[in-house]
């Protein structure tokens, strides 16, 4: 088991950043890969952020109306599952 | 060495590529046993064979198509549209590939296609049929665009852009088809290097006259007469036009100070306003002691009456006026 | 025929490697790292494995913008491959080409392709050019479902079969085209049909089942080259992601795509068809080892590479 960051991804090639509207799920929820976490509004629409893991959601990181950039973390997750490339950005 | 009309000097070049080069063929409509709707590969099925001389359905955009895969694959295409006008049918295999596979693949390939297409006004065939496209092509990095203006230039720039390792466009006006002169029956060269030259055709100091295609030879009409007799003209073939070759130009105008293009197609984003600009932002800016002047075909599409066809494209006498006017 | 347990394994191989090399990616885009969109074949990794592992190294293939997989079937290096789409001099293209058009002459990849449609008049002509030189090879054309309705699909099929080209055309038919659904695109019959309608065999087959599509496309190329004929496949598959990065799936449901995912995966279904027939899970898990090892170091030495150097872009337009 090991605690993985979930980041802000870009979802189009011209998105840096987002506003985090509202959380679907708390602390010590149990997620599918693909279950929607929150609600984020770019500068061109709203959108669903989808769960990268399988796991228990440990942390939420950003709260209700933050901006994130592209990058940041928004919640850590407890997973089994081993990020693909995730020790070469560590 | 023979005298030959246009069409025949080209039909003597893809002879010769297609003896020379195991891998050339040529595809295209009603080329066959018809010889081309202008005649021009006339007599090369018998010689060649259906293996070499490949009759295609009316199907631009294939025949464009092919001749980029087949030329990607150590073949060497020469594809006809069989009026250029046609080519619009085929603009994606040759902008949108042929033009930038060299490129888009960092280097990794060339595309040696050669994409012959009868061009030009004044036989009546009407806006469908009668249209100068070249621009269009200029416009378009990665292409070579070359218009012959008569016999002995088609035959050698036939053969020089066959041996070019780019995707080149060879307009060739309907009505220089036949055009008589002799023609020196050159070998096929190692390399291109007469694409990207111009050619002055007559030395002179009073004005600089540059034209393509067919126009050259309405121009060269124009400075012999009688009328025109004390001016002493320089004429610049283009030849190619992209690259142009603008060295050639420079210098021409650096000398007469007075600039003239003269080409049948309309002004808009055509090769003349090109020339004209490139002119206007060189160092041959200073030297010029009158405004350069360009004499086109009316932006409007061709009409079919003959009386009015002469209305759209530039008349002798409309180039002798232009040079009484200005110098 | 049957296939060997070598080319079962290679066959499980190469989708793995095709969809770890598409999550790469993602992962790649979702931090920032790619500029441009991408078109991932999440999902249809049976079309491009299969095909591609029973053609030999000299039969050529033209692609599409969803070509990743392809380029890859046909023996690509991963490592090439992140360096092209990370813009490095070590990119198949030198950065210049980018994930549409991947190109690798040297394993027979004709190259992707931007525009819809836009290779299947090239594979056309390379057939010619095999016809002229007397090879015995093929070019296995790969287009989508939406290709099927452009002008020049029909001009190709029409020469092809005109001219007794060595063409096998593939359609990945994914069912949508960007956004529109191919029954509101295509009419007639079936895509298969449109094949037949010009006078070349085809046939419609599951293109999520790898060793159905390994097999009609050995079989016919072998029958290409006997009967000096074109062949038509329509592959029946499902794209997981969007048409490309800015795709928000408005146009389908997450029922249909999850379907999809959980019915019919094509990586699921063939993992549960090796183990009945006795391949282990073990087999199976070191190759999935090592496919993960080839792709992260493969990643890694692709970010340390260097940017492909600013030249002269003018000269790099002419050959």
């Amino acid at each position: 088991m090991a605690k993985e960051n979930i980041l802000l991804p870009a979802m189009s090639d011209q998105m840096s950043e987002a506003e985090l509207l509202s959380w679907k799920v708390s602390i010590g929820d149990k997620v599918n890969k693909g279950d929607v976490l929150c609600e984020i509004s770019t500068d061109k629409v709203d959108m669903d952020l989808e769960s990268p893991y399988s796991g228990e959601i440990i942390n939420l990181i950003a709260n209700e109306g933050d901006m994130i950039n592209v990058g940041e973390p928004v919640a850590e997750i407890e997973t089994e599952e081993d990020s693909l490339l995730g020790s070469i950005f560590d | 060495m023979p005298e030959l009309s246009v069409g025949q000097a080209i039909n003597n070049a893809l002879s010769l590529i297609l003896k020379e080069y195991p891998n050339a063929f040529i595809a295209g409509e009603d080329i066959g046993i018809y010889g081309g709707a202008f005649g021009v590969t006339d007599g090369l099925l018998e010689t060649f064979g259906e293996e070499r001389i490949k009759d295609t359905p009316i199907a631009e955009d294939v025949i464009a198509g092919l001749a980029v895969g087949a030329a990607m694959t150590d073949s060497k295409p020469i594809v006809e549209m069989q009026f250029s006008d046609f080519i619009v049918n085929a603009m994606d295999p040759i902008v949108n590939q042929a033009a930038k596979l060299h490129f888009m693949y960092g280097g990794a390939v060339n595309v040696p296609i050669v994409v012959r297409g009868a061009s030009g006004a004044g036989t009546g065939a009407a806006a469908q049929h009668s249209q100068s496209l070249e621009s269009w092509f200029c416009h378009v990095p990665g292409l070579k665009v070359v218009t012959p203006s008569n016999p002995q230039n088609a035959y050698d720039l036939l053969l020089h852009s066959f041996v070019d390792p780019n995707p080149v466009i060879f307009m060739e006006h309907k009505l220089i088809y036949k055009i008589k002169d002799d023609v020196v029956l050159n070998n096929i060269p190692s390399n291109s290097e007469l694409l990207g030259q111009a050619k002055i055709l007559s030395e002179g100091n009073d004005i600089t006259i540059v034209s393509y295609s067919n126009m050259v030879n309405v121009v060269k009409d124009a400075i012999s007469s009688d009328e025109l007799s004390e001016i002493s003209a320089e004429l610049i073939d283009l030849q190619t036009l992209s690259p142009l070759d603008m060295q050639t130009i420079i210098t021409s105008v650096s000398k007469t100070k007075k600039l003239l293009v003269c080409q049948e197609a309309p002004a808009n984003s055509s090769v003349g306003s090109t020339v004209i600009s490139n002119v206007v932002q060189s160092d041959a800016f200073s030297s010029l002691s009158i405004a350069p002047k360009l004499v086109s075909g009316l932006h409007s599409p061709m009409p079919s009456a003959k009386h009015l066809e002469t209305t759209v494209i530039p008349q002798k006498e409309d180039i002798m006026q232009a040079i009484k006017d200005m110098v | 025929m049957s296939v060997t347990k070598d080319t079962q394994l290679e066959l499980h191989r190469m989708m793995m490697l095709i969809r770890l090399f598409e999550e790469a990616l993602e992962e790649m885009f979702s931090r920032g790292l790619l500029h441009g969109t991408m078109h991932l074949s999440i999902g249809q990794e049976a079309t491009a494995a299969g095909a591609c592992l029973a053609l030999d190294k000299k039969d050529l293939i033209t692609s599409t913008h969803r070509g990743h997989g392809h380029c890859l079937g046909k023996g690509a290096d991963p490592y090439k491959m992140f360096a092209e789409l990370l813009g490095r001099e070590d990119g198949y293209c030198r950065g210049r080409g980018g994930s549409m058009h991947i190109a690798d002459l040297s394993n027979g990849n004709l190259g992707a392709n931007g525009i819809v449609a836009g290779s299947l008049t090239i594979s056309v002509g390379a057939a010619l050019s095999f016809q002229l030189q007397k090879k015995e090879n093929i070019v296995l054309c790969f287009f989508g479902d939406g290709a099927v309705n452009e002008g020049s699909f029909h001009e190709a099929l029409n020469l092809a079969s005109l001219w007794n080209l060595p063409v096998l055309f593939l359609c990945e038919n994914n069912q949508y085209g960007m956004s529109m659904a191919s029954e509101k695109a295509v009419a007639g019959e079936s895509i298969a049909s449109r094949g037949n309608s010009y006078g070349i065999e085809s046939i419609q087959i599951d293109g999520n089942d790898v060793e159905a599509v390994y097999e009609s496309v050995s079989t016919f190329k072998d029958e290409i080259l006997s009967n000096n004929r074109p062949k038509f496949i329509e592959a029946v598959t499902y794209r997981y992601r969007g048409h490309s990065k800015s795709d928000r799936n408005l146009y389908r449901t997450s029922e249909e795509i999850n379907f999809w995912k959980d019915e019919k995966d094509p990586i699921k279904r063939y993992i549960g068809k090796l183990l009945e027939q006795g391949i282990t899970e073990v087999d199976l898990k070191e190759i999935d080892e090592e496919v993960k090892n080839t792709i992260r170091t493969s990643v890694k030495k692709a970010l340390d590479s260097p940017l492909s150097p600013i030249t002269n872009l003018e000269e790099d337009s002419y050959a």
